[in-house]
């Protein structure tokens, strides 16, 4: 059973057959789960889409033909129903992506402090960069992007789907899809230098103050 | 040929150059831009690092175990109705 093709599978789990299940379940629930809270930020939300997900499987399985490698069209059945469940409420933490991506002047050269445009916080000790701070920011500025720039940059760096796969699932061209994922990437590249990278310098005063306050006491 | 800006390197080249599929001779006119440029070279470790972090913290999204039981309860469930 381990070694049959998706598509056996489904025809064995549309007659009834759990033992099918089982093995579909084994091969993409975790995928699903994942694509489905990383889309919906809540796991309530992305058990919901996961289960609409697997009914789908079995009430339109049939429209699978073979074709595609399953993952593809299971991606986008559960892409769908995770972005159903955050309709409604996505106006709450979404993001403008402009203000996150870098400015040029019009030589070409970047704009900002030379000291700040050098800094480079990937060096920095693991332990800080997997922090729970660092995490929490992580999921924070992955939940602000707008919902096509999360997708794909869900699909890409998460699942590792390729360019061209990420293309099919959410209907758009490749170019489309290498764009936006470029600019979630930028964008989530200045919160994190934001965080990690060097601060403005009226906060080390501030926190040096801080420390020698803590001492006298 | 003119050298490459900071504008070009990051907004053209970048995302291709950090996922390998850009092509050699432009591949070779980005390092010679990233041995100069110390601004761009911070940015492209940075946003690797970012591409990287992403994955690691998304990887540590698991299904819980008693959703799968619900999700198999409401499968069995189903398909016992037969309406497929």
């Amino acid at each position: 059973m381990e070694q049959s093709s998706d598509l056996d599978l489904i025809q064995r789990l549309r007659q009834g057959d759990a033992a099918a299940l089982e093995v579909l379940m084994e091969r993409h629930s975790s995928h699903a789960y994942r694509v489905a809270f990383g889309i919906t930020g809540n796991s309530a939300d992305a058990e919901e889409a996961v289960q609409d997900a697997f009914l789908t499987l079995y009430q339109k399985g049939n429209t699978f033909e073979g074709r595609a490698a399953l993952s593809t069209w299971f991606y986008r059945v559960v892409t769908n129903a995770a972005l159903t469940k955050r309709r409604g409420r996505r106006h709450e933490v979404e993001v403008s992506l402009e203000a996150q991506l870098p400015t040029f002047r019009e030589d070409g050269s970047r704009v900002g402090d030379v000291s700040a445009l050098i800094a480079d916080w990937s060096q920095n000790p693991e332990a800080a960069l997997l922090s729970r701070e660092t995490h929490t920011l992580l999921q924070r500025a992955i939940e602000g992007l707008p919902d096509p720039y999360r997708v794909v940059l869900l699909l890409r760096d998460v699942e590792a789907l390729t360019t061209e796969e990420v293309a099919e699932i959410v209907g758009e061209s490749v170019a489309a899809v290498k764009s936006r994922l470029h600019r979630a990437r930028m964008a989530l590249r200045e919160d994190l230098t934001r965080r990690l990278g060097p601060r403005e310098r009226g906060h080390w005063l501030r926190d040096w103050r801080k420390r020698i306050g803590l001492w006298k006491r | 040929m003119e050298a490459l800006t900071c504008r070009e390197v990051i907004l053209e080249f970048l995302a291709d150059y950090v996922d390998g599929t850009l092509d050699a001779a432009t591949v070779s006119e980005l390092e010679a831009h990233l041995r100069v440029c110390r601004a761009c070279m911070a940015y492209l470790n940075t946003y690797r690092k970012t591409r990287d972090l992403v994955g690691r913290h998304a990887a540590q999204v698991g299904m819980p175990d008693e959703m799968k039981v619900i999700l198999r309860r409401v499968m069995l469930e189903r398909m016992a109705t037969g309406r497929a």
